[in-house]
């Protein structure tokens, strides 16, 4: 067997790594072994490995789920291509999400549990978030945004997500639509993270999954009523 | 100016630190990825713009109380051999070693908090403590990252979160682990359908196979893969519960092995590991991460009347590469380092006396 990393000496070292339910084998030769650091059973990532010949193991790695729609796509703050992006599986600053947001929102969901934030926020923004590519902000945002940190209840959650979201865009007027589909959106995480808390039967946990789905889905309700009267 | 080697708490010091349960779970990290707003990636960044991110990180850094009197050093200013170092005691990843110009680290006094600078991200900070202390670890990075946010402006956007070089780290930009030691689900062929199990819970196992067959050291590094569309608390929660699993299991294949006819499987690789370690003349690191991980068992089980965890836990680390060479404050090629590594070993381990049966007992966790 050859190493397929430099396709010279005999491989000597055999790795298998399950990433994401999927086996992924290598074989290497000892000095290739060792300058990916193989040795090191901590610092070894087999993902980093197989980035760099992403060939090899065909259209499963990151790098090349990111979606070329248009090629030309130019990030207006940093340069970066979105060619580049496919090329590299990373983006250039913080813009770029706004940039390639199409391309990148296909790809964050095959790798992500859901496409949302629904963890912690920070409290001191001194911008309000990274410069926008079609209007920049002023360094001297009109108001300090005071965010609180959604993270123990559900409720709080979804209130905060709620002010985040308003916050990022003027332009978003249906604030229910919204909220409805950031429900929807929290809903389903949950109903995962219960599906996997009863498969490790861990029912105390999953008692409070469900009753924060409960909550969620009352909610909801509401919401939906709200909304039809509103129509 | 201090030194690397004279910031680091010597090696003996370093491997008597006990957390709990740290029988089987070695150590718990958890590290943030975060950013600047107003800055390229570090990769995409040019290096006038690297060195002034790497300033003005640093300046906020070292003004945080957790971080006071901590080594912040530039990585051009290292050695190879203290990056190495720095690695095997897990305090920067084998990615930043091979960083220079334009990125940083800091270090706290007792080691158990890192901050680099300008690795894939502008800021990459860690915890790590001995044992099992998953919640510790992220409550510890958490309070480093809020006082953080009220000096440096953070790259945050209402939909998808900490915004991150590589999407991948998308969101939360939290990387919770542990490392984990699982020689008895090796010895008892479980750890294939294990390591299955837990990656198919949305969790990453790394571990190094030999032809299909064992892991290098059964050292198991358990984490989260996924940072988006969920908190922290549910990703530390989820982790801790499946390690706990994985740890039940573990302890259940100890007691089998102790309660087989004579101990036989037991005896029979903790003795040949015994053997060849106290009789072995140039040794490389990947048998010598095999053996010692059946000499940590048998001491784990009382096997070696004499054998303490803190020496063998002090082994692991002087005889890797990077503590080997700054020991001996030299270079050495890789022969040089086996014939090296087998020195300590030999002695060491020929003091440990033959392995011997063990009474039954409850195992004590």
């Amino acid at each position: 067997m050859i190493c397929q990393m430099c396709n010279k000496a005999e491989a000597t070292v055999h790795l298998t790594q399950v990433v994401g339910g999927k086996s992924k084998k290598l074989d290497l030769c000892s000095d290739c072994a060792e300058q990916c650091g193989v040795d090191d059973p901590a610092g070894f990532s087999m993902i980093e490995i197989l980035k760099k010949f992403s060939g090899v193991f065909g259209p499963e790695e990151p790098a090349t789920q990111v979606a070329v729609r248009q090629p030309s796509l130019r990030c207006p703050v940093c340069g970066y291509t979105e060619l580049d992006m496919s090329k590299t599986g990373r983006v250039g600053c913080p813009s770029c999400y706004i940039t390639f947001e199409k391309g990148l929102e296909k790809a964050l969901k095959t790798m992500h549990r859901g496409t949302r934030h629904v963890g912690k926020h920070p409290q001191h923004m001194p911008l309000d978030g990274p410069p926008m590519p079609e209007a920049e902000k002023p360094a001297d945002a009109d108001k300090p945004p005071v965010r609180k940190r959604a993270r123990s209840t559900s409720k709080k959650k979804t209130t905060s997500a709620k002010e985040a979201e308003v916050a990022k865009t003027e332009q978003t007027q249906n604030t229910a639509q919204e909220e409805l589909k950031l429900l929807q959106g929290l809903l389903k995480s949950k109903e995962g993270v219960l599906e996997e808390a009863i498969e490790v039967e861990n029912y105390e946990y999953a008692a409070r999954i469900r009753d924060e789905i409960k909550e969620l889905k009352a909610q909801l309700e509401k919401l939906s009523q709200s909304e039809e009267k509103d129509k | 100016m201090m030194t690397l080697s004279e910031f680091l708490i010597p090696s003996s010091e370093y491997a008597a630190r006990r957390g709990p349960e740290d029988v089987i779970v070695l150590s718990s990290r958890a590290r943030l990825a975060r950013n600047l707003c107003d800055s390229s990636f570090p990769a995409w960044a040019k290096k006038p713009e690297r060195l002034q991110i790497l300033k003005r990180i640093s300046d906020a850094v070292v003004s945080l109380a957790p971080m006071k009197s901590c080594l912040l050093e530039s990585m051009d200013n290292l050695s190879n051999n203290d990056k190495l170092a720095l690695m095997e005691r897990h305090l920067i990843s084998r990615e930043h070693t091979a960083r220079g110009v334009g990125s940083g680290l800091a270090i706290n006094k007792e080691e158990n908090i890192s901050v680099m600078i300008n690795e894939e991200d502008h800021l990459r900070m860690q915890a790590i403590l001995p044992g099992f202390q998953i919640r510790k670890v992220w409550e510890r990075i958490d309070h480093l990252d809020s006082e953080l946010e009220k000096k440096i402006p953070y790259a945050f956007h209402p939909e998808y979160g900490y915004l991150t070089a590589c999407p991948t780290n998308l969101g939360t930009g939290i990387r919770v682990s542990a490392m984990l030691h699982l020689p008895g689900l090796a010895l008892t062929d479980q750890i294939s359908q294990i390591v299955g199990a837990v990656s198919k819970l949305g969790l990453a196992v790394r571990g190094i196979y030999g032809e299909g067959t064992d892991a290098l050291g059964n050292l198991f590094q358990a984490s989260n893969q996924m940072t988006l569309g969920e908190t922290e608390e549910d990703i530390v929660i989820r982790l801790e519960k499946v390690i706990r699993q994985v740890v039940k299991n573990e302890e259940n294949a100890r007691q089998t092995l102790l309660e087989e006819k004579d101990q036989i499987t037991l005896l029979n690789h903790i003795g040949r590991a015994w053997g060849i370690l106290s009789n072995c003349y140039t040794i490389e690191t990947r048998e010598t991460l095999n053996l010692l991980s059946f000499i940590r068992l048998g001491i784990d089980l009382g096997m070696f009347p004499k054998g303490k965890r803190s020496d063998l836990e002090e082994l692991f680390l002087i005889t890797q590469r990077g503590h080997l060479q700054l020991a001996a404050k030299e270079n050495m090629d890789a022969p040089q380092r086996d014939r090296a590594r087998a020195e300590i070993l030999r002695k060491k381990i020929l003091k440990l006396k033959a392995p011997q049966k063990v009474k039954l007992k409850p195992l004590e966790s």
